[in-house]
């Protein structure tokens, strides 16, 4: 057999289940090399030699601009976008083939079966859904996939290929600036644009195969696959099920992206559930689970609020002249300039700032409800900023310029 | 390869360009038969049997409550929404593969390779784009690709098998209700659906070839060029090109979809285009453009409101209306449209702004919500005074 290295993308956070899932691969397949790509900083949370996989970082990986991509990104575009980069790290590595399990997996069954197919085509993917829906709701749930994407990206095989490269060079160019959600536009993070990729690369395989990836959005048709007592001999049950969107502290639900289903009409999967509450809770969830999220601040701890993501990644090469966008201190950093004032109004309980105009900007109801922000509505705008805006927005208070009346 | 048939769809204002497109296809195959599904009615506008085409009415196929589905939508979405069961039909009357062509289309060399093709798989499908697309705006472009879907219903084939009449089964329960152009819900009229189609059935073929299903949204990639009488694509013939969205009153621009390609843009294609225009007009685009379309109109010759299509289509119980074209009797879907209080009622349970405005209708609010309706409720939703009294 050709060699074959798996990987999986976490935040720190998120660590128990990357182990869950390091785990329950390893009881099916100990030599196969298992890698978790840590998109965060360890900060002495946790001890990587310690871990039951080989830990990467963003380092590792070929990211051009990796404090941009890092900073423009929030967690999940981050773990989201970072996985043809992994993908490619593999093959590079001289891995003949490469498979991306999302970290909330847990492998019930050998994967043989599946790897074979994996190393006989340049890329395979997993359809959410493998045949039309029936029953009431069926429309509904068909165009929710539509809006998410036809394929799930919680699983992808590649082999090193002219066609599999390629494919990984179109996946990390359109996600360096498009991993996000925007379904109106087109976009859900990675996931969405893999729709294009049977039609722009040759050797794609559609697996169609309903004991891989079974999640929430397959449940009511592949109930007959979920064991109730996995056994590893059993090839006719789902062989790694995918428990996207769970939340181990609200198990009443399946998943947050599904209000339709719940522990109490979801089958015999519910055994399947609880079970994998137990390997959470035991591989360190409520230890982990509010570990910080390195990216999410500047340097000096002030929480980075969304806006400033977005209006980094708008300025493009009009913000390398910052340096690290997540620096504070120091002269002509992105922190400050966020507060410089955008004019010269003597009055500092009406000083509008970079950020505070990126607000105005991006909101057309306040265009509307303050036509001239620098002028006649700029009392109204700052009274709605220190009211609404703040809270809205999201805004830490340091980006409050210290004049407002609050 | 069995017995291969072609068709089309159109309301008898685009007559003129079913006719340009069925005679395009006969000069190249006139062994196949080529009809063309008349969404609307000939209202004596028209002699069929005088046509390039053998005319098929929505009649003659297998939708389920007629008059309801011929309600649901407008014109151009009933156009689209009546594609499966076109296909369906035809491989009810024995035919083993039946092609679909979009009106807006001219077939410009021989199908034969794309025929063989097909015969040999029940569903084949045309991508919009072929490869990654390069340049600055690659990546907006492929978004707008996400938005409207991955393959192009300019052209569509399938052939008799048990998977392509479940892949129609499956597209006609679709589009009864759900052939709408709403982006952030997922639906771009019959098209959007079709991406699900690789996923949902088996021996499904994408058709990547350059020469094939021409557009607006490929021809930047695309490079043309004249060579004799053909056009070429790179190196392969040229055989099937679409004109969606070219409006032969404004020549200038390639399509109304795309303000970014002026006919200057696309070289040895803007002859092409010209000469579509010229076979538009002696088709007689100019008379048939004018041509009314039959089910815009109540009985009565009152216009439908798109909103009355909407509630209706969202209706649970629709049925109790009977034929919904049908003005008379107390039963009436006009009837019951006609009760300002209903259709009012309706439109205010949509509008979370009025409900906000005007929380109780019925008592306090009762004089703002009727000025409303007067002031800008009518206007807004282009309700005719007809439906206005009380």
């Amino acid at each position: 057999m050709e060699t074959l290295a798996v990987g999986t993308i976490v935040a720190k956070n998120y660590l128990p289940f990357a182990r869950v899932l390091a785990e329950s691969f390893r009881r099916h397949h100990p030599d196969i090399p298992l890698f978790v790509v840590l998109a965060d900083e360890v900060d002495g949370y946790f001890d990587p030699t310690a871990e039951s996989f080989s830990m990467l970082t963003l380092c590792d990986l070929a990211i051009p601009q990796l404090e941009r991509f890092c900073f423009q990104n929030s967690r999940q575009q981050l773990i989201t976008a970072a996985k043809p980069y992994l993908l490619s790290y593999l093959l590079d590595q001289g891995f003949a083939s490469a498979v991306f399990l999302d970290a909330d997996i847990l492998i019930l069954g050998n994967l043989d079966p599946l790897f074979a197919v994996v190393q006989r085509h340049a890329i395979v993917l997993t359809p959410h859904l493998l045949a039309p829906l029936k029953g009431s709701g069926r429309e509904a749930r068909e165009l929710n996939i539509l809006l998410s994407g036809t394929y799930n990206g919680g699983f992808l095989g590649v082999s090193d290929t002219p066609s599999s490269r390629s494919f990984l060079a179109w996946w990390q160019d359109r996600l360096y600036e498009h991993c996000r959600h925007a379904v109106e536009r087109g976009m859900h993070y990675d996931q969405h644009w893999l729709d294009l990729v049977p039609v722009y690369f040759s050797d794609v395989h559609i697996l169609r195969d309903p004991t891989y990836n079974v999640a929430y959005w397959s449940l009511p048709e592949r109930n007959a696959q979920v064991p109730e007592n996995p056994s590893p001999a059993d090839t006719q049950s789902c062989r790694f099920f995918h428990f996207s969107g769970f939340d181990p502290e609200q198990p009443p639900a399946v998943s947050r992206y599904s209000p339709r289903l719940t522990m109490g009409n979801v089958g015999p999967a519910v055994s399947l559930f609880d079970h994998y509450v137990t390997l959470l809770g035991v591989a360190g969830y409520y230890v982990t689970k509010n570990w910080p999220y390195a990216y999410g601040y500047f340097d000096n701890g002030v929480t980075i609020p969304r806006i400033a993501r977005q209006l980094y990644q708008a300025l493009g090469h009009a913000a390398e002249h910052f340096g690290n966008p997540h620096r504070a201190g120091g002269t002509g950093s992105y922190f400050d300039w966020l507060n410089e004032p955008i004019d010269s109004c003597p009055d500092p309980a009406l000083m509008l700032t970079q950020l505070w105009r990126a607000i105005y900007e991006q909101r057309p109801d306040l265009q509307v409800a303050f036509p001239d922000p620098q002028g006649a509505n700029r009392r109204d705008f700052v009274e709605w900023a220190v009211n609404f805006g703040v809270k809205e927005m999201g805004v830490p208070g340091s980006f409050v310029p210290s004049g407002w009346e609050t | 390869m069995g017995k291969v048939v072609a068709a089309t769809v159109a309301a008898k204002r685009h007559l003129s360009l079913a006719r340009v497109l069925a005679n395009s296809f006969r000069e190249r195959h006139p062994e196949i038969p080529f009809f063309v599904l008349l969404a609307d009615e000939v209202d004596e506008r028209f002699d069929p049997s005088k046509e390039p085409f053998q005319i098929l009415h929505l009649g003659e196929l297998a939708i389920p409550d007629l008059a309801r589905f011929r309600f649901h939508y407008r014109q151009q979405e009933l156009t689209y929404a009546a594609t499966p069961y076109l296909l369906a039909h035809l491989l009810q009357r024995g035919f083993t593969s039946a092609c679909f062509f979009k009106q807006e289309s001219l077939v410009l060399g021989d199908l034969s390779p794309i025929l063989e093709r097909l015969a040999a798989h029940s569903i084949l499908l045309t991508p919009h784009l072929l490869a990654p697309l390069t340049g600055d705006d690659r990546h907006q472009r492929e978004l707008n690709i996400l938005q409207s879907g991955v393959y192009n219903v300019g052209f569509l084939g399938v052939t008799e098998t048990e998977t392509a009449r479940a892949f129609l089964g499956w597209w006609q329960d679709r589009l009864y209700h759900y052939c709408r152009h709403d982006v952030s819900q997922g639906m771009h009229y019959e098209q959007r659906w079709l991406d699900l189609v690789p996923a949902f059935f088996e021996d499904v073929h994408i058709l990547r070839h350059p020469g094939f299903n021409v557009g607006h949204w490929n021809l930047p990639e695309r490079c043309i060029c004249q060579a004799g009488n053909q056009l070429m694509v790179e190196d392969e013939v040229c055989r099937f090109f679409r004109f969606s969205g070219f409006d032969p009153d404004q020549p200038q621009a390639v399509t109304r979809y795309s303000t970014r390609l002026p006919m200057t843009s696309i070289g040895a294609a803007a002859t092409l285009f010209a000469r579509y225009r010229e076979m538009l007009e002696e088709a007689g685009y100019h008379e048939t453009k004018t041509w009314p379309y039959a089910y815009d109109y109540f009985d009565n010759g009152v216009a439908i409101p798109d909103l009355a299509r909407e509630l209706y289509r969202d209706f649970g119980e629709a049925e109790r209306f009977g034929d919904p074209f049908q003005t008379a009797g107390s039963d009436s879907y006009f009837h019951w449209l006609e009760d300002a209080s209903n259709l009012w009622r309706a439109i205010y349970a949509r509008r979370p702004d009025l409900q906000k405005i005007f929380p109780d209708p019925d008592g306090l609010d009762r004089e703002g919500f009727q000025a409303w309706v007067r002031n800008s409720g009518a206007v807004e939703y282009g309700i005719q005074p007809d439906f206005l009294r009380t």
